[in-house]
């Protein structure tokens, strides 16, 4: 009857139970003394009756985590002979994109207030998969070029930031470029999309319309320029054993015509809250500064504070489209 | 009525009913209706926000996964309390805390006439540490005991005071009889009692 008495308490009984207690009680004044006892022994757990706060938007990132996990299909790295086709890796089925926009885009609509950062959350999720779908690409890329990422080059065609596109469409590592080279957020995307033939024609024969390119090949992002060595020596990024931390890729900088307008300021991809970098390990995060390199370099700025290749491996410099590694005045 | 509002005032079984059948905004709107209930239970029984946070996406994760395997009619909260309950132990079981049952637990609670009274014990118990103390050093005494109980006690006490579950839904979330459920309230109320008479132990929490 004790262990009754109690789910009579906590209304934990079955209506029949909770009847037959209540029964009880009305006829048996030990009952009710036992009744009194327990309703005591359980007054202790009041003190901590207040349940915990969940933190703020935990659901919309559950739903983000849900969409995330449910939304992509990845490919493993295809381990083959150089001279063999590379499998193109898979990417979004159209229908789990749209069961993915549609859980995160219509719950948006029952959450007037909560509409914009929602869009923000999904946008910055999406970004982030592209990243780390390029990552895959870069991966393969690697791999068949002993263990080397696309570097730009010190000279023309290929001295801008955006030149590692055309060397992975060149080997077919991206599926939906144009896609993949949009951020969700930005909207920003390559009008044409250039091989690395296409460079060096335009280069020579087309310079107005090669430099129009230039600036939008890489779309919303910003490429690793490379660093030079003690020698002036232009070096690419490659795949080291403590190089997972490098930046390699992220959202572009808040910089026109390669000058930088603030050294604070974020990419505008993301309204100023921060950029998505993606390091040479594989992983991406949303940082809200851009101190995110090694020993808290400036992703976007060599230790000089200008747009051009590193000082060193781990001087980072991460530029837009038409950024490019050694000034044009330095290199005449 | 609009139809944010007609979908939010669906109940649980109608929601995930929905969501079955290819509305996925269903889905969202149950994660956020549970988003403080099963967010406050695990952040009590795991101890640890982090932890906590992490269980509850990946709970969501496995409802989504899973829901054709929602059997529909039944009762979504005890299923959801489950799907939540077995990844907390997962989490707690990564981490090395978990404890298993033992054989011994288990034939114990169930010897009725081994079966302490809870009435007996307060009746004869005087003052003791948490009669002294208000507020959050209270709080503070009373959450520390529960977290101290073993996991079979403790995840009653957590879904049956705190989270307001019936025994026949804690049963389901648990597997266990409900009759095992009564029990094992009973004898988590007599050690969280023992615990708050016993001074120095109290107060090493």
């Amino acid at each position: 009857m004790e262990k009754n008495l109690l789910g009579y308490l906590l209304k934990a009984l079955d209506d029949a139970e909770e009847q037959e207690v209540r029964n009880r009680l009305a006829a048996d004044p030990v009952a009710r003394h036992q009744l009194q006892v327990l309703r005591r022994a359980l007054e202790p757990l009041e003190a901590d009756a207040t349940p915990p706060q969940p933190p703020r938007d935990l659901w919309i990132r559950a739903l983000g985590r849900v969409a995330e996990q449910h939304c992509r299909s990845l490919p493993t790295a295809p381990t083959l002979p150089v001279n063999r086709a590379v499998p193109r890796p898979s990417w979004w089925r159209r229908a789990d994109v749209l069961v993915a926009a549609s859980i995160l885009v219509f719950v948006s609509t029952l959450v007037p207030p909560g509409l914009l950062y929602l869009g923000e959350q999904n946008a910055r999720t999406l970004c982030q998969q592209n990243l780390r779908l390029f990552h895959q690409a870069l991966t393969v890329y690697a791999d068949h070029h002993d263990g080397n990422l696309p570097k730009v080059e010190a000279h023309p065609p290929f001295n801008f930031a955006g030149a590692f596109v055309p060397m992975l469409i060149e080997e077919q590592l991206l599926d939906d470029p144009s896609a993949r080279l949009t951020c969700p957020s930005a909207r920003k995307r390559p009008e044409r999309l250039l091989t690395r033939a296409e460079v060096q024609d335009l280069q020579q024969r087309h310079p107005e319309e090669y430099a129009r390119l230039v600036a939008q090949a890489a779309g919303s992002y910003a490429y690793c320029l490379g660093y030079r060595n003690e020698r002036g020596q232009l070096i690419g990024l490659r795949r080291e054993p403590d190089s997972d931390g490098l930046p390699v890729l992220a959202d572009c900088p808040p910089f026109t015509d390669g000058m930088p307008c603030s050294l604070y300021e974020n990419s505008a991809n993301h309204h100023s809250k921060g950029q998505n970098v993606l390091f040479l390990g594989g992983h991406v995060n949303f940082c809200t500064h851009r101190s995110v390199g090694r020993q808290g370099d400036d992703i976007f700025l060599s230790r000089r504070g200008r747009v051009e290749a590193g000082h060193h491996l781990w001087d980072t410099v991460l530029g837009a489209s038409n950024a490019r590694p050694i000034a044009e005045v330095e290199q005449e | 009525m609009p139809f944010a509002e007609s979908i939010n005032s669906c109940p649980d079984e109608e929601l995930l009913a929905r969501f079955r059948n290819g509305q996925t905004e269903a889905f969202g709107v149950l994660v956020r209706r549970y988003e403080q209930e099963l967010y406050g239970y695990l952040r009590r029984y795991l101890g640890d926000a982090d932890l906590a946070e992490d269980v509850f996406q990946n709970t969501f994760l496995q409802v989504y996964s899973k829901c054709n395997q929602y059997e529909p009619g039944r009762p979504v909260r005890p299923w959801l309390y489950t799907i939540a309950t077995h990844q907390a132990i997962d989490a707690l079981r990564r981490q090395g805390r978990h404890q298993a049952l033992s054989l011994d637990q288990t034939l114990s609670e169930e010897a009725d006439g081994e079966v302490r009274s809870l009435v007996e014990l307060l009746e004869h118990r005087g003052p003791g540490p948490l009669d002294t103390v208000q507020g959050d050093e209270r709080r503070d005494l009373v959450r520390a005991s529960v977290e101290r109980l073993p996991d079979f006690l403790r995840q009653v006490v957590l879904l049956a005071y705190y989270q307001g579950l019936k025994y026949r839904e804690i049963a389901e979330v648990l597997d266990i009889p409900v009759g095992t459920v009564k029990s094992r309230l009973h004898a988590a109320l007599i050690k969280l009692h023992e615990s708050w008479a016993a001074a120095p132990s109290l107060r090493e929490a």
